[in-house]
């Protein structure tokens, strides 16, 4: 049995199919529906800026995260003592125990 | 303007850039242009589909989302039929797949067109829409790839070199979805022959 052959039933239901497909109005060229090419470009134009838009806040967070963290290290490479040194623990009325 | 003159086919890289660029009229002239060639393909995937505006507002979203990846490979209309056909794929995996069809499931113009088409009887005026519902019947037994394989192997013709390209499959997954989709439509169709009560 040559298995590639298209059984003889489903080639007389293919070629049925596409002779009806040919002639039906519904599946020949139809334009889009009245408003519907406005609302879609309104609606993907929409999702375009937002999409900038979250794409400047995220790139704005990194800068900012970053520039924080080297700020931070300008700082600590100057003068680490302020930053490493604990602050003296003195607990007020204790030494009087 | 990418969509001025209606006799030469649209300026497709204009119109790209333009809609980059925020332009609504041409995001307009683009969704006007392409709208009678993926409304065709989702007829011919989804014949049932109640919700096709919806469908056809989700295929061009993710034309719109994806204008940026398109590089130029392939002429812009292959490339949006490609995102169409895929929206169809996915939405035939999120619909169920008929488990079997049986002849009581059949209307009696779908029995008529099925026993003249299964005694190779020549239809003088052609199936109606019965007809043609009875193939979508079939074909809804089968899962998505084999589904899109066979739709586009059998009934609209095309190679298999044109399907590669549209879907980006293998030739050789074509092949295999579309023999083991002529083997479940033979043996229902064998069903249906041999059990018509």
């Amino acid at each position: 049995m040559n298995s590639a052959t298209p059984p003889p039933a489903w080639e007389t239901l293919a070629a049925a199919y596409r002779q009806a497909q040919r002639r039906d109005p519904a599946a020949q060229d139809e334009a889009a529906p009245f408003g519907f090419s406005q609302r879609l470009a309104a609606l993907a134009l929409a999702a375009q800026r937002h999409q900038r838009l979250a794409w400047l806040v995220r790139w704005s967070m990194r800068a900012a995260l970053t520039a924080g963290l080297a700020a931070a290290g300008v700082a600590l490479l100057r003068d680490p003592a302020p930053l490493l040194s604990a602050p003296a623990l003195e607990i007020p009325g204790f030494a009087s125990l | 303007m990418p969509f001025s003159d209606s006799d030469r086919p649209p300026d497709w890289d204009c119109a790209i850039q333009r809609v980059s660029q925020g332009d609504e009229a041409a995001a307009r002239g683009m969704v006007e242009a392409l709208y009678p060639q993926l409304i065709r393909i989702v007829r011919r995937h989804l014949p049932r589909a109640a919700d096709e505006e919806d469908l056809m507002q989700d295929i061009f979203m993710k034309i719109f989302a994806k204008l940026d990846h398109f590089r130029g490979e392939q002429p812009f209309p292959h490339w949006v039929a490609r995102v169409a056909l895929n929206t169809c794929i996915d939405k035939l995996r999120h619909q169920r797949t008929r488990p079997e069809l049986r002849f009581a499931d059949l209307s009696l113009e779908e029995v008529n067109f099925l026993e003249q088409s299964l005694a190779a009887e020549p239809q003088s005026d052609g199936p109606g829409r019965d007809g043609r519902e009875v193939i979508d019947k079939l074909l809804a037994t089968l899962n998505p790839v084999e589904q899109v394989a066979l739709r586009l192997l059998d009934l609209e013709q095309k190679s298999i070199k044109e399907i590669a390209e549209l879907t980006g499959w293998t030739p050789s997954k074509i092949k295999v979805a579309a023999l083991r989709a002529r083997r479940k439509l033979t043996q229902s169709l064998q069903r249906l022959e041999g059990h018509p009560a």
